[in-house]
């Protein structure tokens, strides 16, 4: 059983599947791994288009805490993803921007969304693809174009 | 060997810890206690005990807040329904604040998704507690009541957002009276995420005006600063002077202010 500081959490939790199942945005599929605990998801980030991660399924982990929406949930990509900030998508929100309870699962996927497509080179976490797309653009989407190609298992 | 010296950032993150392990052993809100109590905390410092003293011809006792960045809404929170529970009328009129909060909100671009749950967490334990009153429950249970529903995180942590999303709806629909006095950020919407609606940012000043100013209850506070010019200490009203001098009817609270604290006081 949920203890009961942990039902707010929950109840917020649940209204925002529902709300995701419903109305999803493009590019996004999210929900609990097992409807026992809605504390873990999964993600299933689309590369958006229009971009060398574009036709790339991206997936991800998200962990929230007992007391979300006070606290932020944790994301971990769990498949290989070639880009300047990284496979820690935490790292995607622009660090000098606390969390607010404001922010929602949704709101979440689509700062990531569009972080996958405008790096933030401020806050470069791989060194590498960095450097590479910052000199040398047409080495970085061929980089990224394989490394879709591998996350789709072609 | 040499030993490792930690970052910056770890040891700013131990000194979180720390302050959070501490934070965590401390009740949400405390028991009401005598002023006379907080004399002892000051046993070296006579500008603090003079001032204390000062204090204490108006004010009887005080009730203690964590000290977790979130003191002054904490406060705000449980002295005002404190203040109103009991009284039907000013319970129908603060339930129609929290109504049309909701739409001061959504004004100022909120989605129902991110505050309906701590609109309805405010709202059904105010109705709970004006609803056991009416059934006859008596003072001292009701009391008992208030205290239980309010120092669980549950409810406490709920009403401490939603003021926080009030606080920061209001500063963003009166950005242009506001922003003049921000010194963290240019703008008002970064400054609302950063300072006002994140858990566990302390407050200002412009925190207090903005939600005294958006539901109509008047605050007092007495600052307390061991100043060795002031004997006694400083009440400040807010939202002003000004707006207490029109004769506003303000629920009149009363909270304390020790440098980066808020506590609860009760009058004489």
């Amino acid at each position: 059983m949920y203890r009961k500081s942990n039902s707010a959490a929950l109840k917020r939790l649940m209204t925002e599947y529902k709300e995701l199942t419903i109305n999803a945005p493009e590019g996004i599929t999210a929900g609990p791994i097992s409807e026992d605990n809605f504390f873990e998801w999964e993600a299933l980030i689309a590369g958006p288009d229009g971009t060398p991660y574009e036709g790339g399924i991206f997936s991800a982990t998200i962990t929230f805490p007992k007391d979300y929406p006070l606290n932020p949930p944790e994301m971990r990509f769990t498949c290989p993803i070639f880009h300047p900030n990284g496979e820690d998508p935490n790292m995607y929100e622009s660090s000098s921007e606390r969390w607010s309870p404001v922010q929602s699962v949704e709101k979440i996927l689509l700062s990531v969304i569009s972080m996958i497509a405008e790096p933030n080179d401020e806050s470069g976490a791989n060194i590498d693809a960095c450097k590479l797309w910052r000199e040398d653009r047409d080495a970085f989407n061929r980089i990224v174009r394989e490394n879709v190609c591998k996350t789709l298992d072609l | 060997m040499t030993a490792r010296v930690p970052t910056d950032e770890q040891i700013a993150q131990h000194h979180q810890h720390v302050i959070a392990e501490h934070a965590e052993r401390q009740p949400l809100v405390g028991p009401w206690q005598d002023l006379a109590q907080l004399t002892n905390e000051y046993q070296g410092s006579e500008a603090y005990r003079r001032q204390i003293h000062s204090l204490q011809t108006q004010y009887r006792a005080l009730r203690r807040c964590r000290g977790d960045g979130n003191c002054f809404f904490r406060a705000f929170a449980f002295a005002w329904y404190e203040a109103i529970f009991r009284d039907r009328a000013k319970v129908d009129q603060a339930l129609q604040t929290l109504a049309q909060s909701a739409i001061l909100l959504e004004a100022a671009g909120f989605e129902p998704l991110a505050y309906e749950d701590f609109l309805e967490t405010c709202t059904e334990t105010l109705t709970t507690l004006s609803q056991q009153v009416q059934e006859g429950l008596g003072t001292q249970d009701a009391q008992t009541l208030l205290e239980q529903l309010l120092d669980s995180t549950e409810v406490s942590n709920a009403m401490v957002v939603y003021l926080r999303f009030i606080t920061s709806a209001y500063l963003r629909q009166h950005q242009d009276e506001y922003l003049p006095f921000l010194e963290e950020a240019t703008d008002m919407a970064t400054f609302c995420a950063r300072y006002v609606e994140a858990m566990g940012c302390e407050s200002d000043q412009i925190h207090i005006i903005a939600l005294t100013r958006a539901l109509g209850v008047g605050l007092r506070v007495a600052y307390l600063d061991g100043s060795q010019t002031h004997d006694a200490a400083t009440i400040h009203p807010f939202p002003s002077a000004d707006e207490w001098a029109t004769g506003a009817q303000f629920a009149s609270l009363h909270l304390l202010y020790r440098p980066g604290h808020y506590d609860i006081l009760y009058r004489q």
